[in-house]
């Protein structure tokens, strides 16, 4: 129970807390000036009407001021009062934006013989032009005596309260708020673009709006947009409203509304129609090369290049360039993209007509946000997928035979290699290996079999710092050796001869 | 002043209305001592539900200035309180008398009644005379008003009458205790009349309206 009371607490005073805001959500009703049955049949109760707008005003209605409804009374002629014609009553509708017309009488008001105060209500609702709630009160001296006559009304001044308080306790509150508000504006399609715009970019706007006005009481329409008012422009259909506008420097989002102005009434309508968002910052981009190697202070790779491209500030991106640059600064290839940029690319040394030489080129990423703000960067890196190769020589000694290996200028260093040699029979010479380069390998010449030197074989394998890998076959080394000694042997042979004496300059002579 | 008394002063004082009268004290001589308002169904009401009525100007019979827009506007509203009844404009129905060339104080005829209803759109036209309106003093100078009608229901297809009630009542009619209960104005006994005209007719079988 205590619970429930607590509940019930709780749940009047966010009532409370939300009624204005209820209130100002309900629909608007069109107060029209009372008919007054007095001398004649058109006279009108302005003081009474703007007593009854006020009340009405009090108990949370929206009520269209009385100025705005006799300005509109004004501009269509309706010169009678207490009734209105469906025609007027969708008028009242589609300019006053009024979801009900209050209509009234006030057919008995006079001090003599007895003050007495009487009227008729009729509450018409604008979407169907249907009379909802009506209204009969009246009221008199005489009706409202009291103990001992204290307190007595005494005039029709003093009498109009108590029917203003019949008024309050009888409104039609639940029909009222069954309505939804109407509006003017009846949109049939909007287009707001660009949506992201640089400051300085235009932004453009149309709608296209299903009038229910008339002609000649058509609104002036405008693009709100950054606080500022951008005239419509009726294109030649007739229901579709135009304009431009140039997005300021702030950087942000900015809601777009459709006003819709009356001044004949003072009234104004307004929608909003969508946002656009202003951004002048350009993308951060960075772009790295995760396990390239690095050589002479150059990014060389051989096979694959893996490029990582990175916004150090997260942003979302309308598309994405990724393209190779020759030395030169000719386009080698290049590949386009829409939307996020893939977390990283792996490049295969292929442009845009195919396998591309050995070289340096430039790698480039260039990104684009939704807006246009664009940012690149771009790296020199070098392709180079030549094999290892080391330059074998042989040399003579006294135990046998000495492998001198060395890897010849220009070429990217070994990262190992390995050397492995054996007779034909398959004994094996050697097995040596290492990480650098030159390195020189003794191998002991195996015996003569039957007075023949045996063959030697061998294998060796190189792998380069980029991760190029080759096997090559080692041929029989023995011709080579031998040719390596015949021709230290002329040598010898030549060192013999007297200095200075050219053969052939002697034979000349 | 009692009903058959008002009857004669009337067929004495309105020529143009004589035989409207003689009809009433025709119809209601019979039961002029049983309970007012008096109802007559000359024809039965149309087959279906009804919802569009259209109350069209009240004639004026009384001395009393602007009686029949009273007690037309009254009788109007209370029929649409009453029965949730889809009255017709008001102001739709002035445009069609406008059209007709209908000066105010005279009846359509049938033919016109049937344009009218055909216009408006109502099955149904409810007519009336207010034959009666005057406030009469009272006690401690207050207001004893008395009001005298005759309201007609109308077929909107050919605009002959179904259905005809006469009331006639004053303020003091209403008195409980003392001065409690009695009507002071015009305007309260026009509603409390055209109530208890319409009530009777949903007795009578005017079903309200569901739409």
């Amino acid at each position: 129970m205590r619970a429930l009371n607590k509940v019930r607490i709780l749940a009047l005073a966010v009532s409370l807390i939300w009624f204005p805001t209820l209130a100002s959500a309900v629909a608007p009703v069109a107060v029209f000036p009372l008919q007054e049955l007095g001398e004649g049949r058109n006279d009108a109760n302005l003081p009474f009407t703007r007593i009854l707008t006020e009340r009405l005003t009090e108990s949370g209605n929206k009520v269209i001021g009385l100025d705005t409804v006799i300005s509109f009374m004004a501009n269509n002629r309706i010169r009678i009062l207490g009734r209105l014609d469906t025609f007027n009553i969708s008028r009242v509708r589609n300019e006053l934006g009024a979801a009900f017309i209050l209509l009234g009488v006030v057919s008995q008001r006079k001090e003599r013989p007895e003050p007495t105060f009487a009227l008729t209500l009729s509450l018409v609702r604008t979407s169907d032009a249907r009379t909802v709630w009506s209204y009969v009160g009246s009221v008199s001296t005489g009706e409202d005596r009291r103990v001992l006559g204290i307190g007595e009304p005494q005039s029709t001044e003093e009498l109009q309260p108590l029917l203003l308080k019949e008024i309050r306790e009888q409104w039609p509150w639940r029909i009222i708020n069954e309505v939804q508000q109407s509006g003017s504006i009846n949109i049939e399609s909007v287009l707001v673009e660009p949506r992201n715009v640089r400051p300085g970019d235009e932004v453009r706007c149309r709608v296209r709006l299903r009038r229910n006005w008339f002609v000649d009481h058509a609104p002036r329409i405008f693009f709100k947009a950054d606080k500022q008012l951008y005239p419509a422009v009726l294109s030649g259909d007739g229901s579709t409203y135009e304009g431009s506008w140039i997005a300021g420097e702030d950087n942000g989002r900015f809601p777009v509304a459709l006003v819709l102005q009356w001044p004949l009434y003072g009234r104004t309508e307004s929608t909003l129609l969508g946002s656009y968002m202003v951004d002048g910052t350009k993308p951060l981009l960075e772009v790295e090369l995760p396990g390239v190697k690095m050589l002479g202070g150059i990014p060389v790779f051989p096979q694959q290049l893996v490029i990582a491209p990175h916004l150090l500030v997260r942003k979302v991106l309308s598309r994405w360039r990724l393209a190779f640059y020759y030395e030169s600064g000719n386009l080698a290839g290049d590949m386009n993209g829409e939307g996020s940029l893939p977390k990283h690319f792996i490049w295969s040394g292929n442009g845009n007509y195919g396998r591309l030489e050995d070289g340096v080129y430039k790698v480039e990423v260039e990104v684009w946000d939704l807006a246009g703000n664009s940012a690149k960067d771009s790296k020199i890196v070098e392709l180079n997928r030549s094999l290892p190769k080391v330059d074998l020589a042989v040399d003579q000694n006294d135990e046998g035979m000495v492998v001198d290996l060395a890897v010849p200028e220009g070429k990217v260093p070994l990262s190992s290699w390995r050397m492995e040699m054996w007779t034909k029979e398959g004994k094996i010479l050697t097995q040596s290996e290492g990480k650098e380069l030159p390195a020189k390998i003794g191998i002991k010449l195996p015996d003569s079999v039957e007075g023949k030197k045996q063959e030697i074989r061998g294998v060796l394998v190189l792998e380069d710092i980029l991760g190029n890998r080759v096997r090559q076959k080692v041929e029989d080394l023995l011709p080579k050796l031998e040719k390596k000694a015949k021709e230290k042997a002329k040598e010898k042979a030549d060192e013999k001869k007297p200095e200075g004496i050219s053969e052939s300059w002697v034979d000349e002579f | 002043m009692n009903f058959k008394s008002l009857l004669a002063t009337k067929l004495l004082k309105r020529s143009y209305r004589n035989s409207i009268i003689l009809l009433c004290g025709v119809l209601f001589s019979g039961c002029a001592s049983g309970q007012l308002p008096l109802q007559q169904q000359l024809t039965p009401l149309p087959a279906g539900p009804i919802c569009r009525i259209a109350v069209l100007p009240f004639l004026n019979d009384s001395d009393y200035p602007l009686a029949d827009a009273i007690v037309g506007k009254v009788f109007a509203a209370q029929l649409q309180a009453s029965g949730d009844y889809q009255v017709s404009q008001e102001g739709n129905v002035l445009n069609i008398y406008q059209q007709l060339h209908l000066l105010p104080g005279v009846a359509p005829s049938l033919e016109q009644f049937q344009i009218i209803a055909d216009r408006v759109n109502a099955q149904l036209l409810i007519t009336g005379i207010v034959l009666e309106m005057q406030e009469d003093r009272g006690e401690h100078g207050t207001v004893n008003p008395l009001l005298v009608e005759e309201i007609q229901i109308r077929d909107g297809r050919n605009g002959e009458v179904l259905w005809t009630t006469f009331h006639r009542r004053q303020g003091t009619d209403y008195k409980k205790t003392m001065h409690f209960g009695t009507i002071h104005t015009v305007t309260g006994l026009s509603r409390q009349m055209a109530e208890e005209i319409i009530n009777l007719w949903l007795d009578k079988g005017l079903a309200p309206c569901n739409e």
